[in-house]
């Protein structure tokens, strides 16, 4: 009786035939012995055939069909054109062996092979795995390892439910980025203030913004062509006919000096250069802000998108985020002076990153750490939502902004701010109303895990509300 | 009367009211003390305003040169007809006289006169205020000494400074944005990264590729090598990148347009600086190249800055902080700052790249004061140098012996100074060298103590004493007849000395060597001797050589007691060993 194997590498499916195992015997303790070696093993099983994925999608597919004991049709197919036909009501006079039992039942329900799985099969295959490159000619082993890898990494990420809107990564990098470039904006602004004021030094006082500077010297190009006609075009890039007027009585009675027309054709492609690159910025912000609604919506309502993506950024994930105590968070950005403090035992920083928000900012003087302290706390809730919860919903974020802005006013005029429980109820009401409204069973249900998980003693109490719902 | 009044911002025609009260020069200035007394005395009959500061400037270069311009001629033949016009440069009025016949006066009073408008200037023309006026008299003047200049805009090194400090940002920049696409994109296809190495080509790739899933069905050849094109297209099907949403993917594309846009910019701004360099500063460009030039140029802040600084400094200009940190400790100094990245000096060994340095940045120094000052504006001179220098470096380093840089242009050979021989003649103008035996080092008993004796003081005091000599010579040949050959010995030995006397006079540094030579044969013949007459340069000598010995004996000691030392300091191990071992 033939014994055939099927091995499921991550390059493709291939079947091998052990023909030797009368003399090896049925005994594992041989065979594991005979498997380290080639030659012996290389006697014992023959290579029959392979079947390559024909992508890295199609791959995963046939991956996750095995691991849930599924046969897929190009498995079938594979085995079905590569096995001996087994006879109509005989008993087949081969058996196939397989590494997973289920996959085995699966194949016998839908095929009548045969089918087996048992020590002395996981022993042969352990075999085949050590020596697969050798058996397939035309497999070069660092191609195996890499289409292992690659396999290996997007079958994980299929596990985890891996979402590409929701990929935090992107957001840090936008911050960096948008840091960067307003670094060098501003930079080659200055430099072209500095360079077009060679030749026309009055504008820098009349036109203050950078942006505006840029476009304006691209305009102008050469002050002594500025005559009274250009008003009206000015006027439009300014956007105030009392400014472009001024510009062009400037340009008449300029002191700045003639330049030679290269170096004018030079000014005005590095402008042209530094206004693309601010529009860049605008959309690099849109970006930005469309990706922290996706990713942290309720962190983005309560305290931006810019300081919400740097917290982000700074903690290294969403995930670390939210790992954080509320006192990390309030002091996130502030190591430096956290740590010296620490070592010489001063006073510990204040506020770390969160500083940018307006919040502290409205503060008063002595309830500026208070104000941090208290913000900081909503951050970290709000964060662990966003980084928790299933629902895409920024409730909760706009709620715990309203507590903070009830905090400041407590502070700055005695008012009583409402009880935290009175507002997460209110939250979570409207959450359900939202939910219910768009129908959508499973998110309602996401929902309920969810609040339960984060809210426990709220969501006791809240218990009548669930009962309505069923 | 009319007076003609030139401003910054137009020319004026006050009409005086009351020609009286020029008659009183004297107090004229104090009908001028308030604007009211003053509209009293004269009064705006018209008022020509410049378009703007071009046409100011071509007036006032014209009124410099005592000549009406244009638009003063229209004016006064519009406004001022049959009455006199009083000028404040009677070479204008002349000129004014002879083409529209209009007669002009200029004289003390008109000159107070005009002293009084000038005070009284913003009060008496309606419209122009004074912060009106103070921007054109601004503009003009500015424009007016850049024309008395001759200030050419295709002169200005400013640019050059802002380009290069734009050039080093924008590489910068780029590399960080470069970078940053990397990063971002590898989330997505990280295999890519060490695919393609260049950032360009890598930036180029995304924006084409997009998802990585496309990469099968696109066509690289515009971008990439094929062998690359091909491993990019096996490593985009085995990925281990995660999935990226279009939004995403969107925005890196965008990333990749600005790497894209800023490295074509970068390439337009190299364009410009070298076109640029190549009309300021064209020997400096030719000698050290773009780059080095603007860089140098930037460092001393300005061309004309640059040409002040001698050719040490410009060889070591960038190196500030190793110069003075050298002279501090008292170490070597730099051989070079920017100037090291000249192609000259990348050329050089790395022993002569000192020397090579040091001659660059002598002509490089020349090159640039001719540049700043210099009138031509063709960059022969640079070129010839560059010349020179590479034949300079080519002699250094041994490739041609047989030319010297100096004489490759056609330079009169310089000969070498023969004090013995006149130019050009064959003959010697010095009486001919004589073999100077007293010199020699005489083996055996040769010469008597006595004789000795006279020798040595001979040598002593040689010009001074030859004529003694002679005569104790002379004594021993009447004391000691027998001794002919000796005596013969010792007249040779006093022509010698003649002859080195005449000699040594006309080269004392001669003399000195000789003078020591001879003294240490002396005192090798004494030595020889068993009698010892006091010499004045033997003490000295062997006090010398008693020095030595000194060193000599004291340097083996020193040795000696330095392992006598290391030997008891193993030995004290030793014996604390002992001691522990024996305590134990």
């Amino acid at each position: 009786m033939a014994l055939y194997l099927l091995y499921e590498s991550a390059s493709g499916y291939s079947l091998f035939q052990a023909h030797g195992i009368d003399e090896i015997g049925q005994n594992t303790e041989a065979v594991r012995n005979s498997v380290l070696d080639l030659n012996r093993f290389g006697k014992v099983v023959r290579f029959v055939a392979f079947n390559p994925f024909s992508s890295a999608l199609d791959a995963l597919n046939q991956c996750n069909a095995i691991s849930e004991g599924l046969m897929t049709e190009e498995l079938r197919n594979f085995l079905e054109i590569n096995l001996p036909k087994a006879k109509e009501g005989k008993k087949a006079k081969f058996s196939l062996g397989v590494a997973e039992p289920k996959v085995g039942s699966q194949i016998f329900e839908t095929t009548k092979i045969p089918c087996q799985s048992n020590e002395f099969v996981l022993e042969l295959l352990r075999g085949v795995r050590l020596h697969f490159d050798r058996f397939i000619k035309d497999l070069k082993p660092t191609d195996l390892e890499k289409a292992q890898l690659g396999l290996g990494h997007s079958y994980s990420r299929a596990k985890v439910k891996f979402n590409v809107n929701r990929v935090d990564n992107m957001v840090i990098q936008a911050i960096f980025l948008l840091d960067t470039l307003d670094k060098d904006i501003n930079s080659f602004s200055m430099r072209v203030r500095e360079w077009y004021s060679w030749h026309f030094p009055e504008l820098v006082k009349i036109v203050n913004d950078n942006y505006l500077f840029a476009k304006i010297a691209k305009f102008v190009e050469n002050k002594s062509e500025l005559t009274e006609n250009h008003i009206p075009e000015l006027a439009d890039i300014v956007g105030d006919e009392d400014k472009a007027k001024e510009i062009v009585e400037a340009a008449k009675a300029s002191m700045g000096q003639d330049l030679s027309p290269i170096d004018l054709i030079n000014v005005q492609q590095f402008a042209q250069r530094v206004m693309d690159l601010s529009e860049y910025r605008k959309k690099l912000y849109e970006y930005l802000v469309t990706k922290m609604n996706d990713i942290a919506p309720n962190l983005a309502s309560l305290i931006g998108e810019v300081v919400g993506a740097r917290l982000i950024s700074h903690a290294g994930s969403l995930t670390n985020l939210a790992k954080c105590p509320s006192s990390t968070l309030q002091i996130l950005g502030a190591e430096k002076a956290l740590f010296r403090a620490l070592k010489t035992r001063g006073n510990t920083p204040k506020y770390g990153l969160i500083f940018h928000s307006s919040f502290i900012g409205r503060a008063s003087a002595r309830n500026k750490g208070r104000m941090a302290r208290y913000l900081a706390n909503k951050c970290s809730i709000a964060s662990r939502i966003d980084c928790f919860s299933e629902a895409n919903t920024t409730v909760f974020g706009e709620k715990l902004r309203e507590q903070v802005e009830e905090r400041l006013e407590f502070y700055d005029k005695g008012v009583a701010p409402r009880k935290n429980l009175d507002v997460m109820k209110s939250a979570i009401d409207n959450v359900f109303q939202k939910s219910l409204q768009s129908g959508d069973g499973m998110a309602l249900l996401y929902n309920f895990v969810t609040f339960v998980k984060i809210y426990g003693n709220i969501f006791i109490y809240h218990y009548y509300f669930v009962f309505q719902f069923r | 009367m009319l007076v003609l009044f030139e401003t910054p911002a137009g020319f004026a025609l006050f009409k005086v009211l009351d020609e009286g009260k020029l008659s009183n020069v004297e107090d004229l200035w104090k009908d001028f003390a308030t604007s009211e007394s003053a509209r009293q005395v004269v009064k705006l009959k018209a008022f020509n305003k410049f378009e703007n500061t071009t046409e100011a400037l071509s007036a006032a270069t014209l009124l410099i040169d005592s000549k009406p311009s244009k638009g003063l001629r229209k004016f006064l033949r519009t406004h001022c007809d049959g009455e006199t016009l009083a000028v404040a440069d009677s070479k204008l009025g002349n000129a004014i006289k002879e083409k529209l016949k209009i007669d002009c006066l200029h004289n003390n009073a008109v000159m107070e006169l005009m002293r009084g408008l000038r005070n009284q200037l913003t009060e008496l023309i309606s419209g122009l205020a004074t912060q009106d006026l103070a921007p054109m008299s601004l503009g003009l003047s500015h424009s007016l000494s850049r024309y008395k200049l001759k200030f050419s805009p295709d002169k200005v090194d400013t640019m050059i400074i802002q380009a290069i400090g734009l050039l080093d940002d924008l590489d910068k920049e780029l590399n960080t944005y470069a970078m940053r696409v990397r990063e971002w994109y590898g989330w997505h296809f990280p295999e890519l990264a060490k695919i393609v190495q260049d950032n360009i080509q890598y930036a180029k790739t995304v924006k084409l590729m997009g998802d990585r899933v496309n990469a099968a069905d696109l066509d690289f050849s515009e971008v990439l090598a094929e062998e690359i094109e091909a491993e990019l297209k096996e490593a985009a099907v085995i990925s281990m990148g995660t999935e990226i949403s279009d939004l995403d993917l969107a925005n890196i594309r965008c990333l990749c347009d600005q790497v894209l846009a800023l490295s074509e910019y970068r390439a337009q701004l190299y364009d410009y600086l070298r076109s640029r360099m190549n009309t300021i500063a064209p020997n400096l460009t030719a000698l050290v190249g773009e780059l080095v030039g603007a860089r140098l140029i930037a460092h001393g802040g300005s061309l004309l800055n640059l040409a002040k600084q001698p050719g040490s400094t410009v060889q070591i200009l960038g190196a500030e902080k190793a110069l003075f940190r050298a002279l501090k400790t008292k170490h070597a100094t730099p051989k070079y700052g920017l100037i090291f990245h000249a192609s000259l000096i990348g050329q050089a060994a790395p022993k002569l790249k000192g020397k090579i340095s040091r001659s660059l940045a002598a002509k490089t120094a020349l090159a640039i004061r001719y540049d700043a000052l210099g009138e031509n504006t063709d960059s022969s001179m640079g070129l010839e140098n560059r010349a020179k220098l590479e034949a300079r470096l080519r002699v250094l380093e041994g490739r041609e012996l047989g030319r010297s840089a100096g004489s490759a242009k056609g330079k009169p050979k310089i000969e070498v100074y023969d004090k013995d021989r006149k130019k050009g003649a064959g003959a010697l103008i010095t009486p001919a060298k004589t073999y100077n035996t007293s010199a020699d080092l005489l083996l055996g008993p040769a010469t008597t103590p006595e004789q000795d004796g006279a020798l040595s003081r001979k040598r002593k005091h040689e010009e001074v004493e030859t004529e003694s000599a002679k005569e104790t010579t002379d004594a021993s040949v009447e004391e000691d007849g027998k001794k002919e050959k000796k005596k013969k010995k010792k007249s040779k030995i006093e022509e010698t000395n003649d002859n080195d006397a005449t000699v040594e006079a006309a080269e004392p540094e001669k003399k000195k060597k000789k003078k020591k030579i001879e003294g240490s044969s002396a005192e090798f013949v004494n030595n020889d001797e068993t009698t010892v007459p006091e010499n004045d340069e033997e003490p000295s000598t062997k006090e010398k050589k008693k020095k030595k010995r000194k060193n000599a004996e004291t340097e083996e000691p020193s040795v000696n007691v330095e392992e006598q030392e290391t030997e008891t300091k193993s030995k004290k191990k030793e014996k604390k060993k002992k001691e522990k071992k024996g305590g134990e």
